[in-house]
């Protein structure tokens, strides 16, 4: 599977965030976007993944044969947002989205996340780079086949960014597809280099 | 279905833990139907008169000042996001917010009504009809409500919005739903017409409310 992005223009509040943006994601190719704040990584993402109308421009997806596919499915999206809800204990939140995608949670991550400790805390408890691990795992627990990560590492300890590191690598691994914007040195093998 | 279950359960979990909007919903419903006895003084004959329109307009205000975290949570803590991609469910999704909704807010309301009713000095005979018109019309009122949130989602303060948008679409089911409790035109043929029109206008705002929803929120998804 291929995922084509084709001569795409993004204006916001009157100024082009890009233009003539084309490019094509593959296999065990990740693509790492950089730029500055307020560049428009955060909006490509979002252009890719639905959220966020394109001004103009084309985004689809071919598969094996050429014939273009619905992608938006197979595409989770990790953004500056975290989509938990602070109401509810750790697990609680686990386990809804074990409920939603239907997959099973791997405790060893909650444990290399330090996370299996706190299941019974409330998430309105914890601390940034907590709740961020938190709101990662529902990327890794979905197996989706497109990951757009926007700046995963922030907030992160070393440790738990070496987790994360690991877990990217073996989707990359596994053939399947991986767009990251970040401001810190990720360097991964055959990466491609976007800059904004 | 699991995945439904999820959300339903969920959405039923934050409710209850976060429990004050319950409270506010039950406590705005409560103070509306007991302020107005007070106000009407000791004139005991007038009160079953006005009686079931003042449930009506009550439920109707209730489900409109409660109505409009419905979306907002979702929205603000980016929870919709990865909702709206899962686009091939989505419009079920908002069904089931809107049903744990219901069941949170709106079905306490409906089972107080015949205590309210009481308290109302409403005849007994109209006590039971006047419930079940109401239970047949929550949909309507709930799923009509969810789009006037859906519309001001990103607003603050978007209650009052809500009421002006969302009001004119309830004056239907108002009409036809205080007629069939009428004290002066109630009878067997005008409260089961009624009860097939509020029917027909609850299963219509659920077959095409949740696309209607999921237009918006996809639209405002920004």
């Amino acid at each position: 599977m291929k995922l084509i992005i084709d001569n795409l223009h993004l204006e916001r509040g009157g100024k082009f965030l890009f233009k003539d943006l084309s490019f094509c994601l593959e296999s065990y190719k990740p693509i790492i976007v950089m730029g500055s704040n307020g560049s428009g990584k955060t909006s490509l993402l979002r252009c890719i993944s639905g959220l966020l109308h394109s001004t103009s421009g084309e985004i689809y997806s071919i598969n094996e044969k050429g014939e273009k596919i619905e992608y938006l499915h197979q595409c989770n999206y990790s953004g500056h947002k975290l989509a938990i809800k602070n109401e509810l204990t750790v697990q609680e939140n686990i386990i809804f989205w074990s409920r939603y995608y239907k997959k099973e949670i791997n405790k060893d991550l909650l444990i290399k996340f330090k996370l299996d400790s706190l299941s019974d805390i409330s998430v309105g408890l914890l601390s940034f780079g907590q709740m961020k691990k938190l709101s990662l795992i529902r990327i890794f627990l979905a197996e989706k086949s497109i990951w757009l990560l926007d700046e995963p590492m922030v907030g992160l300890d070393r440790e738990s960014q070496e987790v994360v590191k690991k877990l990217i690598e073996k989707h990359i691994d596994l053939g399947k597809l991986i767009i990251i914007t970040t401001h810190t040195d990720l360097k991964f093998d055959n990466q491609i280099l976007l800059s904004l | 279905m699991g995945t439904y279950l999820a959300i339903i359960k969920r959405d039923l979990v934050i409710s209850y833990k976060d429990g004050d909007h319950i409270a506010m919903g039950f406590g705005f419903f409560l103070v509306i139907i007991s302020l107005l006895p007070i106000g009407i003084g000791s004139d005991i004959d007038i009160l079953p008169k006005v009686g079931p329109v003042l449930l009506w307009i009550a439920f109707l205000l209730t489900t409109l000042f409660t109505i409009s975290r419905l979306f907002k949570d979702d929205h603000v803590d980016g929870t919709m996001d990865f909702m709206i991609m899962d686009s091939a469910i989505f419009e079920i999704i908002i069904i089931c917010k809107v049903f744990a909704y219901w069941i949170s807010i709106t079905l306490p309301l409906i089972i107080v009504i015949p205590i309210m009713s009481i308290l109302l000095n409403i005849s007994m005979d109209l006590i039971l009809p006047i419930t079940f018109i109401i239970f047949i019309s929550s949909p309507a009122f709930v799923f009509i409500a969810a789009v006037g949130s859906a519309l001001t989602l990103g607003m603050e303060r978007s209650g009052i919005l809500i009421t002006i948008l969302i009001l004119p679409l309830y004056i239907p089911l108002i009409i036809v739903g205080i007629s069939a409790t009428n004290i002066n035109v109630i009878g067997i043929n005008s409260y089961s017409v009624s009860v097939m029109l509020i029917s027909g206008f609850s299963m219509l705002s659920i077959a095409l409310a949740p696309f209607l929803i999921s237009l918006i929120l996809r639209t405002n998804s920004y």
